[in-house]
């Protein structure tokens, strides 16, 4: 039998173009991701659909405004003094957003990686 | 060979290269896939109680996955469509999938699937070295470019 034939060639394309396709298929799932906010360690808010929404303390004092559209997330309006949370810019899944005074934290949602059974 | 090159370095833990795998391929191809079968779970049984993996996971994982492995190499072999290098390749290419299936139920988990694609590309990279070997391992035993053929008086 001969070590090497042209169709030898095409079994390795094909497979490697097919695990490809899963595998562009698998990340492209990922990307509906969603994101919390935190206050005061608490998950005050799930971010799932693209939108701006207040954030605000229990006395009702608006400490900023958080931003969605679906991919990214910022804030703006931060009642904090140095606005490092702003300067954050736009966050991406497995991004996070940190504000100390306002004790915000927006971070990804873990999605349950391991299925166990 | 299955038991020297548990000591040569691989990049996922607990993984090996699979350099022993090809002479269960020159099996499959030129002996058959009862020989090729049996070659497989000798290697892997044996291999195991030498390096003290018998009956670990790991040894399950290598079990099954060699002897899924000699038996796509010995069905494809018969069809004469593929060379040593495409078998070799397909041989691999089933050998990790199994052995990655066969881990993720031993430990109940989806997160060992994350391995295969490193599996799979450094696994060809061994099933093209495999397909040599077991090529030259073919040219050594049958004497095609190596041995006399006396057929006509010197």
């Amino acid at each position: 039998m001969k070590l090497f034939r042209k169709s030898d060639f095409l079994i390795i394309a094909f497979v490697f173009m097919i695990l490809l396709v899963i595998f562009l298929i698998i990340n492209i799932g990922n990307n509906g991701s969603n994101f919390v906010v935190k206050l005061d360690g608490k998950e005050i808010l799930e971010l799932k659909n693209p939108g701006s929404y207040e954030i605000k303390n229990t006395d009702g004092k608006l400490l900023t405004i958080v931003h969605f559209d679906g991919k990214f997330v910022w804030v703006s309006d931060s009642s904090c003094p140095l606005k490092i949370c702003e300067k954050t810019g736009k966050v991406s899944k497995g991004g996070k957003i940190i504000c100390v005074p306002n004790k915000i934290v927006i971070e990804t949602k873990k999605t349950q990686e391991l299925q166990t059974w | 060979m299955f038991i020297i090159e548990k000591y040569i370095p691989y990049p996922v833990p607990a993984g090996k290269w699979g350099f022993s795998n090809f002479v269960v391929l020159f099996a499959a191809i030129n002996l058959g896939i009862i020989p090729a079968v049996i070659i497989g779970a000798l290697k892997s049984l044996i291999g195991s109680i030498f390096t003290g993996a018998i009956f670990t996971p790991t040894f399950f994982m290598g079990f099954f996955g060699i002897i899924v492995a000699a038996i796509v190499e010995g069905l494809l072999s018969k069809t004469k469509f593929l060379g040593y290098i495409g078998l070799s390749f397909l041989g691999m290419f089933f050998n990790n999938l199994t052995q990655v299936y066969i881990g993720s139920l031993l430990i109940s988990s989806n997160a060992i699937f994350s391995f295969l694609p490193l599996m799979i590309i450094l696994g060809t990279i061994s099933s093209i070295a495999n397909a040599y070997l077991a090529k030259k391992m073919e040219e050594v035993l049958y004497g095609n470019n190596f041995g006399f053929k006396f057929s006509k008086k010197n």
